[in-house]
């Protein structure tokens, strides 16, 4: 059989040689990653036996005796109207036995209106319903309250602020009063959302002043569409 | 405001108020009663405008309201306070009495300055009035007079 005949070489011996240490190194090395994969998997599927022990410790913990206790609590929010609001107490007071109610020692709620000043609710004491929504107010509430063109400081013994309807109401007796004069009634609801305020069975005493600037008023047609004229002075 | 003395603080009493803060009018209903000094005026509902300073500029009272001050007693459906020139005009049976006099009619303007009282020619219904002379006024019938 002549060389010529002969198949040819396709890689040379150098080449093979190395290609042979390779697979030599492969047969080492892979069976020994396939078994450190294996040991991990196992080691992290057991069940913590260990974090169980850790557990444990707690089992037999007493349940907390005392209130637990915020000092200066401070929330700062805004409305739908981009109007700051901010709540803040005293203290806040969370008992263990009704962990749905905060008390608040001398709460109070401002909000900013801007150029119209700003509103206010205050009180000595506070309770706080999260299950409710709802804050209801004891020991001389104050409430400052725009009506009109006026500021009126109003005072009252108990009140609730309910949070999801927005409103602030009381249903005893409510004093109130403003440069315009006083207001005494039997019960009040301020409705947040509408800036409205309405009093039960209320008095009003407007103090007439001496000199008023001009404001003009109204030219609104009555009810009846014509606007009641003055004139037609019959003798 | 509603009488001469018109600095004497008003006092106003209803089973319900409601005030705005960001209008300049408040609403009164439920047997509302104003008083200065010694007018009254008594109506269902009471709508008061422009309440700056303790002043109001107009004061709607519907729904049947009754005014005296002492001197005169009136009564109709309705009456519009306008403080711009000091008038409460009332309209719908409309009785006014002064005394035994007693005059009625559809629509009927009070100044409340001069205390002048004008019934309106507008409306179609008649002006009716009973008047007394001085001196010897039968205590119950007089004389008819139509206006």
């Amino acid at each position: 059989m002549k060389k010529t005949d002969l198949p040819e070489r396709r890689c040379s011996r150098r080449q093979a040689r190395r290609h042979s240490a390779l697979v030599r190194t492969a047969r080492l090395v892979l069976p020994v990653f396939i078994v450190g994969i294996a040991s991990t998997y196992v080691v992290m599927a057991t069940p913590q036996t260990v974090d169980r022990t850790f557990a444990n410790q707690f089992e037999n913990l007493d349940m907390a005796t005392e209130d637990m206790r915020l000092d200066k609590p401070r929330f700062v929010g805004e409305d739908a109207a981009g109007r700051t609001f901010e709540l803040l107490a005293a203290a806040a007071k969370q008992s263990p036995d009704a962990p749905d109610l905060v008390a608040l020692d001398n709460p109070e709620a401002f909000k900013d209106l801007g150029d119209q000043g700003r509103e206010y609710i205050k009180a000595l004491e506070g309770l706080y319903s999260a299950e409710n929504k709802t804050v209801d107010l004891r020991n001389n509430v104050q409430i400052h309250q725009g009506i009109g063109s006026d500021d009126f400081e109003l005072t009252t013994e108990t009140g609730k602020i309910a949070l999801e309807d927005r409103t602030f109401s009381s249903d005893v007796q409510v004093f109130g009063k403003s440069s315009q004069g006083t207001i005494s009634a039997e019960g009040m609801t301020a409705y947040r959302d509408e800036d409205k305020v309405v009093f039960r069975n209320a008095h009003m005493r407007y103090n007439v002043s001496e000199e008023t600037e001009e404001t003009d008023s109204p030219e609104e047609n009555d009810d009846t569409g014509n606007v009641p004229s003055d004139d037609g002075d019959s003798e | 405001q509603f009488s001469q003395n018109s600095n004497a603080p008003i006092d106003i009493t209803g089973a319900q108020f409601e005030a705005f803060q960001n209008e300049d009018y408040a609403l009164w209903t439920g047997d509302v009663q104003v008083v200065q000094g010694e007018v009254i005026l008594t109506a269902p509902q009471l709508k008061i405008y422009g309440i700056g300073g303790g002043r109001f500029n107009r004061v709607d009272a519907t729904g049947g309201i009754r005014y005296t001050n002492g001197l005169e007693a009136i009564s109709g459906d309705r009456a519009v306070y306008r403080k711009e020139n000091e008038t409460i005009v009332v309209t719908g049976n409309v009785v006014v009495v002064q005394g035994r006099q007693v005059m009625t009619g559809q629509q009927m303007t009070y100044y409340l300055d001069t205390g002048k009282i004008v019934f309106n020619k507008e409306t179609k219904a008649r002006v009716r009035g009973v008047f007394f002379t001085e001196d010897n006024a039968p205590s119950n019938s007089g004389p008819a007079t139509e206006g």
